[in-house]
């Protein structure tokens, strides 16, 4: 044997590179998360930069002022009375005013030295004079952008206003950090990866290739459907009216810059002016009731309905009793009829009943489940009726047979129905809006909550993007531990005839 | 069992005692509203005040907030079932539906023609429902042109000069646009209520007067509609922000890559955390000068209340002068009543654009549904759009589709 192959090395070598960007993307994405939600709490975002001090501005016109000394002298007749600059913020004041001063050198041909992107600047002619504007694109390095205006007053210059559209952020500030964390993070993996594969023997290395293979397919896999909770999770950090602004260059980079808690504090009801609240109704007026109403609502609804299909299911799929298939098949009618047409008869039946408003109006005309009935039923003809005559014989009563054999094996199916059901009612908008009392805010429930962030024309989508981060909760929970039984009830059912 | 426990907490949690808030012996008067939340704050401080006024002892407000997005069907059922409010704040294009289902109350048995003349005619007029007054204007907004004043900058544009005539838009439009880099002058939607400022600057009516008839396919609804699909087609100044999964115009705009739009004052605050430097101007004339749509909310009493005469006094207490004066300056919305339009002083010169824009609104089309006219006619204006019908066959076959579809209901 021999002991390399190039071909193997070169897919090694493909294989670390891109195990090299996936890591450096995730982690970076990761870290620059944590850190947003930590900087989230301690920085909000600056709404209106302050005006520098008066002493900074003093220096700074001065420095100006001598370039526009220089300037007017060597050009007496000049006409420019207005000037204006919009201009990249560096570090210290000395630094950008002297690249600025660089920049208009350059421009009217006093100096040769200095950068300008001619493109984003140039000279406008006006009535008054001319008007001279520098446009700087935000990068990521450079996030400070300075709006400077001058107007000649005899033979000085004054600065008149100055105007800062974006300074740079906490996050800008970490960025660094978080970038250089990531790179190592990833280096380390690399490092292991390399020296597990130097301690496979080399007869197994063609596997270890596989597997790494496969892992990192899988980890892309991962990445891809994520990316919308991630999304989604990050949104809700954003200030309003920022939701939709992406990052130029890397639309992928959905991490806000300025990130803040606002959103959930909002929805929580955790802003002072809010908890100054005296009424007690309206106290209750919030997320967290909602959420408690839909998930009793939910829980309720997904108890009964799988308890109650799974008793018809059975007398369905083995009991005797006259014209069962036909009762069946009529039953299985009724679900071609679309449920919105029984919407309204049904509020009439619920509010003649007196429960307009209540929870229970919530499920009570959902509880008899035809398809729960007919999924069921059809798990329940698998089981074969030799089980239950040996329970019989052993002397099971009814309820037995049905607790102790059917529920049992027909537990992956049943929870099934018991995550749709949940998932249904979880989600119900028209009918829980139709049914809520809107007045006592203990009957509404998640999904008509949160359509109140929803205004005529505008909606506050960090605010819906925060609630949804709970929202996903309990659908996640329930998956999660419905998935353990999902592989446990399978194998268990697992019985030949 | 971990299940039953679960429960057991679940309904520790929910079980509340209902706090019950009729007041003191009172009548009771439920108002279904759909405001936001600093809304509904100031709502509050104006039914107190209704209240304490000694002529009305003897009534209490409820003022029930419900989600935007599902009023018309909560009001819907509510109403066959016989438990609708007594008066509710409604979306303008729903008051013609009400009224026709016979569910509002015609407010002139209430001498509303003497005062109807104090609201903004264009407002007012989407409660002009064959030949009765069934609403009040409660809440108005209309579109007007926002433009980024950095792009006209770099365009070499005075930045404090938004266009005037559409022929100027046209003209200024081509320094803007910049394709190649996905840069345009303007993003625009396509529905039937974004595409009525071209047909009002052109003096086009959609229906007639009296409901019966479709004027779309007449020559001035044609020129407008025209102009719309020459933006796209001929001169290439607008992006294709109407497609379907195309970059809206507010995303294009707060992203930059649109120099204008065509937006309502909703977006004000939005615009200014995103930090774009933008101004506001009229919607460009055309022959019939500068004019805009009509949005906002209408509010209307139910025929099943039995005191109308007593929300008919909340609902004009609610729109005076004062109280609109106040609403508008705290919240910066635009007045329903003209004699509002003197007490408020707004800060934000981008606003007082929108005020003196609302004045030149002329109303919309009056149907049963709104919805259904926007259904009907969209997928026409998107065929002049994609060239797969000029504009005179697109708004003949919508007039056929709306005449037998649309006015008949």
């Amino acid at each position: 044997m021999k002991n390399m192959s190039p071909i193997r090395i070169v897919g090694f070598v493909a294989l670390l590179a891109v195990l090299m960007t996936i890591s450096v993307g995730i982690f970076g994405q990761l870290l620059k998360f944590g850190t947003m939600v930590v900087v989230s709490f301690t920085h909000q975002p600056v709404v209106n930069p302050k005006f520098p001090p008066a002493s900074d501005l003093k220096a700074f016109q001065q420095i100006i002022n001598k370039f526009f000394e220089a300037y007017n002298s060597s050009d007496p007749g000049n006409t420019i009375e207005h000037l204006s600059s919009s201009s990249t913020l560096e570090k210290t004041k000395e630094a950008f005013a002297s690249g600025f001063v660089k920049r208009y050198q350059n421009d009217f041909g006093l100096s040769l030295s200095g950068t300008v992107n001619k493109e984003e600047s140039f000279v406008q002619d006006s009535s008054l004079g001319a008007k001279i504007v520098y446009r700087t694109i935000f990068d990521k390095e450079k996030k400070g952008n300075a709006d400077f205006e001058f107007v000649r007053e005899g033979e000085v210059w004054k600065l008149k206003t100055v105007d800062f559209t974006r300074l740079r952020t906490t996050m800008d500030k970490s960025g660094k950090f978080v970038q250089g964390a990531a790179f190592s993070i990833s280096y380390l993996i690399i490092v292991v990866v390399i020296l597990k594969w130097l301690k496979t023997p080399v007869a197994r290395r063609y596997d270890f290739l596989k597997m790494l293979f496969l892992y990192e397919a899988l980890v892309i896999g991962v990445v891809v459907v994520m990316f919308p909770f991630f999304w989604m999770f990050s949104t809700a950090f954003k200030a309003s009216g920022t939701e939709l602004i992406f990052n130029e260059k890397n639309p992928f980079d959905i991490v806000p810059n300025e990130p803040t808690i606002n959103n959930f504090k909002r929805v929580l009801k955790m802003d002072p002016e809010q908890e100054a609240q005296t009424d007690p109704i309206e106290k209750k007026n919030n997320f967290s009731t909602y959420f408690v109403n839909s998930l009793l609502v939910a829980t309720t609804a997904a108890f009964f309905v799988t308890l109650l299909s799974a008793m018809a299911a059975y007398v369905f799929s083995k009991k005797e009793l006259p014209y069962k298939n036909a009762l069946f098949g009529f039953l299985l009618a009724t679900m071609m009829i679309p449920g919105l047409m029984f919407m309204v008869p049904q509020f009439f039946m619920i509010c003649k009943m007196g429960l307009c408003g209540t929870k229970l109006a919530m499920f009570l005309p959902h509880l008899a489940s035809v398809f729960g009935v007919f999924m069921l039923k059809q798990f329940m003809d698998t089981i074969p009726s030799s089980l239950l005559e040996a329970a019989r014989i052993d002397g099971a009563s009814e309820w037995q047979v049905f607790s102790v054999v059917i529920i049992p094996l027909a537990m992956p199916i049943i929870l099934t129905l018991f995550l749709l059901t949940f998932l249904f009612h979880w989600s119900n908008f028209l009918w829980q809006l139709i049914v809520t009392d809107f007045a006592n805010p203990l009957s509404i429930t998640l999904p008509v909550g949160l359509a109140l962030f929803r205004g005529q024309y505008t909606s506050e989508i960090g605010q819906i993007m925060s609630a949804s981060c709970f929202s996903i909760v309990p659908i996640a929970v329930l998956f999660l531990i419905a998935q353990k039984y999902f592989i446990e009830g399978m194998t268990q059912g697992a019985v030949k005839e | 069992m971990a299940f039953a426990v679960f429960y057991g907490l679940l309904l520790i949690l929910s079980w509340n005692q209902v706090v019950s808030r009729t007041p003191d012996g009172r009548t009771v008067l439920a108002f279904w509203h759909t405001y936001g939340d600093e809304e509904t704050s100031i709502l509050k401080e104006i039914i107190t005040e209704w209240e304490k006024k000694p002529e009305n002892a003897g009534w209490a407000i409820r003022a029930i907030r419900l989600p935007f997005d599902g009023h018309k069907p909560k009001l819907r059922t509510a109403l066959t079932v016989g438990l609708g409010p007594d008066m509710a704040r409604v979306d303008w294009s729903f008051v013609a539906e009400l009224a026709r289902k016979n569910s509002t109350v015609d407010l002139s048995e209430f001498g509303f023609d003497k005062i109807k003349d104090q609201y903004v005619p264009g407002p007012l007029q989407t409660n002009f429902i064959d030949g009765k007054y069934q609403g009040f204007p409660e809440q108005t907004n209309c579109l007007a042109l926002y433009y980024n004043k950095t792009m006209f900058r770099k365009a070499g544009l005075d930045p404090d000069r938004p266009p005037k005539t559409w022929d100027e838009f046209i003209e200024m439009g081509k320094k803007l646009t910049n394709s190649d880099k996905g840069i345009f002058a303007f993003g625009m939607d396509n529905s039937v209520w974004f595409s009525l400022p071209f047909f009002n600057t052109f003096g086009a009516k959609l229906i007639s007067g009296d409901g019966t008839k479709c004027l779309l396919n007449s020559e001035e609804a044609v020129k407008a509609i025209q102009l719309k699909a020459d933006l796209f087609l001929t001169h290439k100044i607008e992006a294709g922000a109407w497609r379907a999964g195309g970059t809206t115009p507010e995303q294009g705009f707060q992203n930059q890559l649109y120099a204008m739009i065509l937006s309502g004052p909703w977006n004000l605050p939005k615009f200014i955390n995103s930090k774009i430097d933008f101004g506001i101007g009229l919607i460009p004339a055309g022959p019939k000068g500068t004019s805009s749509n009509v949005g906002g909310n209408n509010a209307v009493i139910f025929k099943s209340s039995k005191y109308p005469k007593a929300c008919y006094d909340f609902l004009v207490y609610f729109t005076s002068p004062e109280v609109q004066a106040r609403w508008c300056q705290k919240l910066s919305q635009i007045p329903v009543n003209m004699k509002a339009y003197d007490l408020v002083k707004f800060e934000d010169k981008n606003l007082n654009v929108f005020l003196e824009q609302m004045k030149t609104t002329v109303g919309n089309p009056v149907v049963t549904s709104f919805e259904m006219l926007e259904n009907v006619v969209n997928p026409e204006l998107e065929a002049i759009l994609t060239g797969q019908k000029t504009a005179s066959e697109a708004m003949r076959d919508a007039c056929l589709k709306v005449e037998t579809k649309v006015l008949t209901q």
